[in-house]
Parts: structure tokens; C-alpha cells; sequence
């Protein structure tokens, strides 16, 4: 399921990354970071928690 | 007369060693070619003739003197304008970078000349490597050597273009999500993603510090087999270069197929891809068991985990590698891709840590699957070359972006880290050429080369020429 920003929080987000760009932009960017949040929603439900975090993030292996 | 633009790297090392063909008259070819070629393809960004012209004089005079520099001595190369080259604008695609110059040779670019290879300039790629399709909107999408309007996969768009289109035997490509692997299928070559760390980054603008791969790409998998002897070592100056034994790949590449297993997936490759792919996909595989192989089905759900997992890592890596000057400068880039590394700033952290514990767990399972078989196969992209503005393609009902088609299946190995190849397995029915890619074990680049190199030995497919006149 693709998560849904509204034009609102979202222009606070990308402040908040410090993307300063006008509204016609943001207009543009939302759509795509919602189908990308989308994508990877599935990542919550994979088993994957026996995995140290630390092996995987440090990049070990 | 042999027409020495059509040779492979290692016939014109072997000629020029010979005293067959000097190593001005092969440069000279090329650039003969790129001169008259080169205006409709687009393989270039910065071309470089002069100097390769006086390299290849300095190539001769050595010769003659009874000096070789090493097994590439006199053979010229394309090189993904990604690789710094020194004293030489690296662009790395982008409008931003336009008057970079940096002060040294990636060291694949050292390693190279030093073997004596002569560079022909530096070539089209995707901004910042950010992307399969061959895109470019500063310095245009080259045209894919084998159908106009047609894309030439990306990100290693000139070098696929340019080694298809015949302006140089090899060049050097980058691989993130298969941007060695897709243009290499798209426009007819040869090319490999080797294992993660076993060919040294430094100096190669990163996309994704978990998964960018430098390699070769080419017309035959013995020219792979003599780069990588090249190009294979540690280097202190990549962080993640590895330590491995020292493997001869050309010495290792004539030992066949017989007796080897080979896996296919039943998993999620199949779920969208073009027919044409299929059946040929299907008749490699039965030239390969005609060769003695064993082919077989695997079982790999975790493959259905590919995308959440290259999204969530390439997209947050982008962002960490050029995010701010994508705030900074984001005006002068491509605006698409522009988005494209925004939307990295949007990963929350602990979606990433997962999608980095699921990739490890991934690159398990694929090892797994890989006690039971020595290689495993599928195609390298899912559909030939899509036309250049085409977003979306569809497989018999299945709608599918033009770029999760061409990412969806190269993916597999930068996830488990593993290597694999692309060679040439056929032609579409308009005369597009379709790839066949085989992966294996970490650091078992030596038998992808060794199964691809017997597949290739028993075919003709790489030895066709596009219809560039």
C-alpha cells in the first residue's frame, strides 16, 4: 500500500530535509516519495530479526 | 582484410604483440570509426584522440625497443566518465561536475594503463549512475548500436554504446543494480559485475557505498576473463576491497560446463518478462546442457524481496553520497533524477538498517541455494531494448515500469554480492539483442566467466555486428 502525504506535511518534511525548492516542485517530488515509501513498506513484514543490525548496517557481510 | 574495429581486446593484444598491427594503425581504427560513428551514437563525453594517438606512438616506439608494458600494451579503452582520470574533466554525467578535473587515475583507470591499455576518452553515463535506461539530459542518451530510438541501458550507457557501436574493444562500466549488466544486454556485449570488493572503487564516483561494483565490460568473456586479471586486488584506498587468493581468470576460463549444476530460479523472475526473453533463455539452456550441464529448477522466495530491499538501500545511499549537493545544486541537474535522490532524505533510518539485516539475509539464502548448484541462471534483463521514451512496457497483462523491467533481475547479485555476467543469448524478432546472465558464489567470478565463456564458445551471438554501417 502506498502511504498518502498531504501536500501540507509533506512540505514540512522536506523542509525538514532542507529541501528548499518551490511548491511546483514539491508537487512533483510527493508522488514520487510516496510510490518509494511504498516500495519499500514491505521491508516491516520481512523475517529478517535474527540478523544483527550491527553485521548488516557495519556492512561485515 | 580482418576489419580491426570488429577484433576483441585480447586479439588485438595478441596482433599488436606480434608485430601484426601496430598500435597506431589499431588506434588510428578506432578513431577512424568514432569520427565517423560517433555524431549518431553519443557514446562520448570527453573524447581524447590525440592523446591516444600519441600513446599509441609511445606504445610502438616501446615495442620496438623490445619493451612491453603488459598484457593490454597498445589496446585502446572507453572509460565511464565516473572513474577519475587525471588531468582529464571527469563529469560524472552531471551538469555540476562539468569542469572537474581531478589530479589522479581512478585506480581501475592506474591499473589499466599500466597494463598498457591506451584510453580513447571518457564516455556517457547516467547522471551520477543513477539509473538504467542510458538517460542523460546534459549530455544526451547515446544511441543503442542496434536499433534507433531505442535506450542503451544504463547506467554504463557509453560504454555499452560505445564498445556495441565498435569506437573501442572495452571499457570500464560501474554497477550498482546492473549497470554493467543491462547495457551490456541491451547493446549486444559482454560484461561482469564481479564480486563486491574484489575490484578497487577508488576514484569511482559512489551512487551506494553497500553495493556500487566496478568491472569490465566487452565483446568476449576472454576479454572479461584478461581485464580481470588486471583488475582484480586489494586496494587500501577502497573501504571495502577485499583480500582474495590470486586467481588466474584466463587460465581458468577452457574448462567447459560438463558435470556443472545450474540453477533457475521458479521465483519471481518470471512474474513479468517478455516472451522473446523467455525463449531465449530457454534455448541457452538447452545449449548449455547440450554442453554437458546439468539444468535445474531452485527455489528462492526470497527473491520477492528484492525490490523493498534495493529501494530502501540504493535510495538512502544516494541521498548520504551527494545530498547536499543536490540541495545545493539541484537546479542544474536532471530533474527527474534530482527526485530520484531526494526521495532519499524520506528513508527513515530504521527502514534502512532493516532493508541492510534483509539483504544479509537474502545473500544467505542466494548462498544456500548455491550448495545445491554452482551457478545460478536467468536473463539478464527482462525485455530487449524498450524505445528511449518509453515509461512503461507490458508482459501479456502485466504492466511494469521501463525501469523496474530493466533493474528487476541484475538486482539478485548486488543484493547477495555475488558475481555474474551478461553475454549475448539472441535476437528479439526486430533484431534487438537479448542476454543471458549467470551468477555464482562470492568470489567464484572465475566459473561465471568459465560457464559464460563456454556458452559463448558454442554460439555466435556475440560475434554478430550492429547495423551502424
Amino acid at each position: 500500500m502506498t502511504p498518502e502525504l498531504t501536500p501540507d506535511a509533506f512540505a514540512s518534511m522536506a523542509r525538514a530535509a532542507g529541501i528548499t525548492a518551490g511548491p511546483e516542485h514539491l508537487e512533483k517530488l510527493r508522488p514520487e516519495v510516496e510510490a518509494m515509501l511504498g516500495r519499500i513498506a514491505p521491508l516491516d513484514d520481512l523475517p529478517v530479526d535474527h540478523v544483527p543490525v550491527e553485521r548488516a548496517v557495519g556492512g561485515m557481510e | 582484410m580482418t576489419d580491426v574495429t570488429s577484433l576483441s581486446a585480447a586479439d588485438l593484444a595478441r596482433r599488436i604483440a606480434a608485430k601484426e598491427l601496430s598500435a597506431t594503425e589499431a588506434v588510428g581504427a578506432f578513431v577512424a570509426r568514432a569520427d565517423a560513428l560517433e555524431p549518431r551514437v553519443g557514446a562520448f563525453i570527453t573524447r581524447t584522440s590525440e592523446d591516444a594517438m600519441a600513446d599509441a606512438r609511445a606504445a610502438d616506439a616501446e615495442l620496438a625497443a623490445g619493451r612491453s608494458r603488459g598484457p593490454l600494451h597498445g589496446v585502446p579503452f572507453g572509460i565511464k566518465d565516473i572513474y577519475w582520470s587525471a588531468g582529464i574533466v571527469t563529469t560524472s554525467g552531471s551538469a555540476i561536475d562539468a569542469e572537474f578535473v581531478p589530479d589522479e587515475d581512478a585506480t581501475a583507470v592506474r591499473l589499466l594503463r599500466e597494463a598498457g591499455a591506451i584510453s580513447m576518452g571518457k564516455v556517457n553515463t547516467v547522471e551520477f549512475a543513477f539509473g538504467p535506461t542510458g538517460q542523460n539530459a546534459t549530455y544526451g542518451m547515446p544511441r543503442n548500436p542496434w536499433g534507433e530510438g531505442r535506450m542503451p541501458g544504463g547506467s554504463s550507457s557509453g560504454t555499452g554504446a560505445g564498445v556495441g557501436s565498435g569506437f573501442f574493444p572495452f571499457g570500464l562500466g560501474s554497477d550498482t543494480g546492473g549497470s554493467i549488466r543491462i547495457p551490456s544486454s541491451l547493446c549486444g556485449i559482454s560484461g561482469i559485475k564481479p564480486t563486491f570488493g574484489l575490484v578497487s572503487r577508488f576514484g569511482v564516483t559512489p551512487l551506494s557505498h553497500s553495493l556500487d561494483t566496478a568491472g569490465p565490460m566487452a565483446r568476449t568473456v576472454e576479454d572479461l576473463a584478461l581485464l580481470l586479471n588486471v583488475l582484480a586486488g586489494y586496494d587500501e584506498r577502497d573501504p571495502v576491497s577485499i583480500t582474495a587468493p590470486k586467481v588466474d581468470y584466463l587460465a581458468s576460463l577452457e574448462g567447459g560446463v560438463t558435470g556443472l549444476r545450474i540453477g533457475v530460479p521458479r521465483q519471481y523472475v518470471w512474474d513479468a518478462i517478455d516472451t522473446d526473453v523467455t525463449l531465449a533463455f530457454e534455448a541457452a539452456m538447452r545449449t548449455l546442457e547440450g554442453l554437458g550441464a546439468q539444468v535445474m529448477e531452485i527455489s528462492l522466495p526470497e527473491l520477492d524481496w528484492t525490490t523493498p530491499i534495493a529501494a530502501g538501500i540504493t535510495t538512502a545511499e544516494a541521498a548520504m553520497a551527494h545530498g547536499a549537493r543536490v540541495l545545493r545544486d539541484g537546479d542544474r541537474m536532471d530533474q527527474a533524477i534530482r527526485r530520484r535522490f531526494e526521495s532519499g532524505f524520506f528513508v527513515p533510518a530504521t527502514a534502512y538498517a532493516r532493508a541492510q539485516q534483509a539483504r544479509v539475509a537474502y545473500a544467505r539464502a542466494v548462498a544456500q541455494a548455491l550448495t545445491s548448484v554452482d551457478l545460478i541462471a536467468m536473463p539478464s534483463v527482462a525485455t530487449p531494448a524498450p524505445l528511449a521514451d518509453q515509461d512503461t512496457l507490458n508482459f501479456n497483462g502485466v504492466e511494469i515500469t521501463s525501469r523496474e523491467a530493466l533493474l528487476k533481475l541484475t538486482r539478485v547479485f548486488n543484493l547477495a554480492r555475488m558475481p555474474s555476467a551478461s553475454v549475448p543469448c539472441g535476437f528479439s524478432p526486430d533484431g534487438l539483442p537479448l542476454g543471458l546472465m549467470l551468477g555464482g558464489a562470492r568470489l567464484n567470478d572465475a566459473l561465471v566467466l568459465r560457464a559464460a565463456h563456454a556458452y559463448q564458445a558454442a554460439t555466435a551471438w556475440h560475434e554478430r555486428q550492429p547495423p551502424l554501417g
